[in-house]
């Protein structure tokens, strides 16, 4: 059993929220799931029991009442409905205002591309010089707002991180937006929630919620270019990047390498993931060179088998070595 | 005077009678249910556990495609349209339908728009892959080429259901027997002809949809392609103002049946009404106006979130009016159980949750987190399956008598009940859990957490799966070796037209149209 999905797990418990917005939606949705729960136990009890009531057919005895029960209708069918929404309403109103909105401008901005199976994620510093790029990882400093932008390259896609924000769909042609703010450090689970094609269900990212220094430490070397490479080994692994077709869909800021059509790998060592659906490791990193589609079948990355081992090696080293 | 039904094969396909043609439609979505329970069986093996193990992803999409395509276009839909051809002449007290020839064309292009549909499972780069919702542009500049097939397919049975509901309308309006007048006709009447003017409605609608798609697809137009100057969302904005609306035709004529059944068991007349009748008519003008509640995460500006959070709750009203007459019907009434009661009443309980889930989803902050989940999944399950195929099952039981002259197997069909009831609730109801804890829809794989409410479900569908075929086995087993049913009115609280005419019903009925007081 080939079992992609379970070898990365992060939380994504909607009830057990780890930002200011998610902890919003999830009281709201405990109201609701206590009250919807009431409400259809109520009615099922109701309508077994008037069903059970009176039991036999006309010879043992007539209907009563043929016409009464219009109390009913009027409390149960119109005063009931009428009093539960508009209490629902005034709840949901209240949950909305307190959703903090584009009132406020957060310090910082990402800008998040969907792209068909994975998340393309820009640092929008108004600094030109510190703008960065990275993919299926998104570092947020805990206790400040974040704005996200989202925009997609190809298909509908849904930006979902359950532990911070509700969902909010990335659509070619649109820039959506959605602020976020973790209250809790940790690594939470994000996903695409609109179904978006073959590998819909993998379409996956981590999200990093770290204390704001640390954000700092993080941003400052992803902003860095690769560091150069003097190792034989790792100096052969990056012609064998540059070389190869590699170069024409990724890119490695400070190598030849400037594709645009893929992950910027810049950094790609300090990434957990490999396409958001594995840990990332050297024997997997191997596996996935040579022949990403029978990971993640469909991905948009061609199977390379062409490499002898020893280049194939070297490459790994190296991408290994972009920290 | 009349003659009897043409021999062999010409009988069925150049039949104008209405109940051949109901009969063929009837069997025709119960081909199809099986043909779409199959997908479902697939996709439920699928999940059994997590991971992927029998089906590749690509396929799977194909599956639940299909699946739902097949379900709403070609099993439920096709099934009360089956349903309003036997009995709707039979309850106005009509001899047969308005507009005899064009039913016969109505059923007799469905089978090939199917079979085009089904056709594209062997075409280069598979079958529709995109979601019985199809958005743009998924649907179009990514979708396989078998496309412009669902295109085409799709348009066909646009036609056979608007012909099949002016067809109805018609009926309805011109051939009632004398003294039937509009508040007279039975509910069920009224829900359809209700549900046959949103057919006519919306079914343009879906038709001008694919037609877009078409466009841009093969004219290089741009409706939904945003590097052209087109936009996605109106797709979004088109197929909903047909989708919301396309449920409650789904679910209308199920509300007719169940209003049927319920006071012949319960041996009193229905109570309210022409309360039920405004109630429907309310629902289906709400259904017009609410569809963007499909829409929350697509990026709405505040107000619209609002009006349509508000427009959507507001159909929660006509409907708790619906279900708290179906309860004061049962009210001290003189209850018996028999099979058709007791789907009708597993009805009311189980589409009043659908409709609490509904609430649910409507309220927009809460649907940012629910939207494309499982939860979804359930919601409408509950709406579908035991609103829309339960209250069929109820209707198939209730009026075979009347159809064959023979009575099916009691026990047989409450044990059936029994089983359909409890594998619908095991597959569906842990979906609300593990939606709520945030598995998305449409995944062929899923985090290990998620298991064992999987395998429960999975286990709950191939249940509910047999119990169909049990359904199946019941009827064919009453129309070869039924009991002959001792009564022409087998259902002691019965009432109605179409129990006064003897079972099982004859060829051609009321050519002279009956008195009504
Ligand atoms: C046709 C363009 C293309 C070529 C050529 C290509 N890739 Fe990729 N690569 C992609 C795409 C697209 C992805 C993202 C796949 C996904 O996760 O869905 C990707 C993902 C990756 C990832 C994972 C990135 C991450 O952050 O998870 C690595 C590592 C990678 N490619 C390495 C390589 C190497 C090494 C080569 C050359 C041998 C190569 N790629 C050639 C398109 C390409
Ligand atoms: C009180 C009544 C109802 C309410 C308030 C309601 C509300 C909703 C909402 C808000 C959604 C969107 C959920 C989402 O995608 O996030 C939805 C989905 C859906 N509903 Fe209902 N609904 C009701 C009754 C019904 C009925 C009667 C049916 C069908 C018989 C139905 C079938 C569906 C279907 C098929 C979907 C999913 C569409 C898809 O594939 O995305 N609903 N409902
Ligand atoms: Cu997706
Ligand atoms: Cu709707």
């Amino acid at each position: 059993m080939k079992t992609l999905e379970n070898l990365f797990d992060f939380p994504f418990n909607i009830f057990d929220p780890a930002g200011v917005q998610a902890g919003w939606l999830a009281n709201l949705g405990w109201v609701l799931v206590v009250l919807m729960s009431v409400l259809i136990i109520g009615m099922a009890v109701l309508v077994v029991w008037g069903a059970l009531r009176r039991r036999g057919r006309l010879e043992e005895h007539m209907p009563i009442d043929v016409d009464g029960g219009k109390g009913w209708i009027l409390w149960g069918g119109v005063a009931l409905p009428v009093t539960v929404l508009t209490s629902l309403f005034v709840v949901t109103v209240v949950t909305l205002n307190m959703l903090p909105g584009d009132r406020e401008e957060p310090a910082l901005a990402v800008k998040v591309t969907a792209h068909q199976w994975w998340w393309e994620v820009d640092y929008l510093y108004d600094d030109l010089p510190q703008r960065f790029s990275t993919a299926n990882e998104i570092h947020i400093p805990v206790g400040q707002p974040v704005r996200i932008e989202l925009i997609s390259s190809d298909v509908i896609h849904s930006f979902w991180i359950p532990k911070l924000h509700g969902k909010i769909d990335a659509i070619p042609g649109h820039t959506n937006a959605l602020i976020v703010e973790a209250e809790e450090p940790g690594v939470y689970r994000g996903e695409c929630a609109e179904y978006c094609g073959v590998q819909h269900a993998h379409m996956r990212f981590v999200v990093v919620a770290q204390p704001p220094e640390e954000y700092q430490a993080w941003a400052a070397r992803q902003r860095e270019p690769a560091a150069p490479v003097t190792d034989p080994k790792l100096v052969k692994g990056r012609e064998a990047f540059e070389g190869y077709a590699c170069a024409l869909c990724h890119s490695i800021r400070g190598t030849k390498a400037r594709g645009q059509v893929a992950p910027d790998l810049t950094h790609f060592a300090s990434r957990m993931t490999i396409g958001g659906i594995m840990p990332n490791t050297r024997a997997r990193l191997q596996a996935w060179i040579v022949n990403a589609q029978a990971l993640k079948p469909g991905v948009r990355m061609p199977t390379l088998e062409e490499f002898d081992g020893e280049t194939l090696n070297a490459l790994a080293a190296y991408l290994e070595s972009l920290e | 005077m009349a003659h009897g039904p043409a021999k062999g094969i010409s009988r069925w396909l150049f039949t104008t009678n209405h109940k051949d043609i109901g009969t063929m439609y009837m069997w025709f979505s119960f081909a199809m249910f099986l043909l779409g329970g199959a997908f479902a069986m697939v996709i439920r093996a699928e999940l059994f556990q997590p991971g992927m193990q029998l089906v590749e992803p690509e396929f799977f999409n194909q599956m639940t495609t299909m699946h739902g395509l097949v379900m709403v276009f070609g099993a439920i839909m096709p099934a009360f349209v089956g349903l309003a051809n036997w009995m709707i002449p039979l309850m106005i007290g009509a001899p047969d339908m308005a507009l005899p020839r064009m039913n016969n064309w109505s059923f007799w292009i469905l089978p090939f728009a199917f079979l085009m549909l089904a056709s594209t499972f062997f075409m280069e780069g598979g079958a529709p892959n995109f979601g019985w919702t199809f958005y743009a542009p998924l649907s179009t500049t990514y979708a396989p080429p078998s496309v412009t097939f669902f295109i085409f397919a799709v348009h066909i049975m646009g036609a056979s259901s608007i012909m099949g509901s002016i067809n109805i309308i018609a009926t309805v309006l011109n051939m009632r027997a004398p003294g039937m007048t509009l508040m007279k006709m039975p509910l069920f009447v009224w829900t359809w002809l209700i549900t046959a003017f949103l057919l006519v409605a919306v079914m343009p609608v879906l038709a001008g949809a694919v037609t877009m798609m078409l466009m841009d697809i093969h004219f290089g137009t741009s409706f939904f392609d945003a590097a052209g100057g087109g936009d996605p969302v109106l797709f979004q904005h088109v197929f909903w103002f047909f989708g919301h609306p396309e449920v409650y035709i789904i679910i209308l004529p199920g509300f007719g049946v169940v209003s049927q059944v319920i006071p012949a068991f319960s041996r009193k007349p229905l109570f309210g009404y022409s309360s039920m009748v405004y109630a429907t008519a309310s629902i289906a003008f709400l259904s017009f106006i609410v569809w963007a509640h499909h829409m929350f995460t697509v990026g709405m500006p505040l107000a619209g979130e609002l009006y349509f959070m508000y427009a959507t709750m507001l159909i929660a009203v006509p409907t708790g009016v619906k279900v708290f007459n179906w309860i004061t019907t049962m009210w001290r009434g003189s209850m018996t159980f028999e099979t058709p009661m007791l789907f009708a009443i597993a009805f009311v309980i189980l589409f009043t949750m659908g409709g609490f889930t509904g609430l649910m989803l409507g309220i927009a902050p809460s649907d940012i987190q629910y939207h494309d989940s499982y939860f979804v999944v359930a919601h409408f399950h509950y709406t579908m399956v035991a609103g829309a195929i339960f209250s069929l099952t109820a209707g198939i039981y209730y009026w075979l008598p009347k159809w064959t002259g023979k009575m099916y197997n009691e026990t047989l069909g409450k044990t059936q009940f029994w089983i359909a009831f409890i594998g619908f609730n095991l597959t569906f109801f842990p979906q609300h859990f593990v939606g709520l804890a945030g598995m998305q829809r449409r995944v062929p794989d899923y985090a290990l957490q998620f298991a064992d409410f999987n395998m429960l479900s999975s286990i709950g569908a191939f249940m509910f799966g047999m119990s169909q075929l049990m359904l199946l086995f019941n009827v064919i087993n009453t129309i070869l070796a039924g009991k002959r049913a001792e009564k022409d009115k087998v259902w002691d609280g019965a009432e109605g037209l179409e129990w006064t005419v003897p079972s099982p019903a004859p060829y051609h009925t009321f050519s002279t149209p009956p008195q009504v007081k």
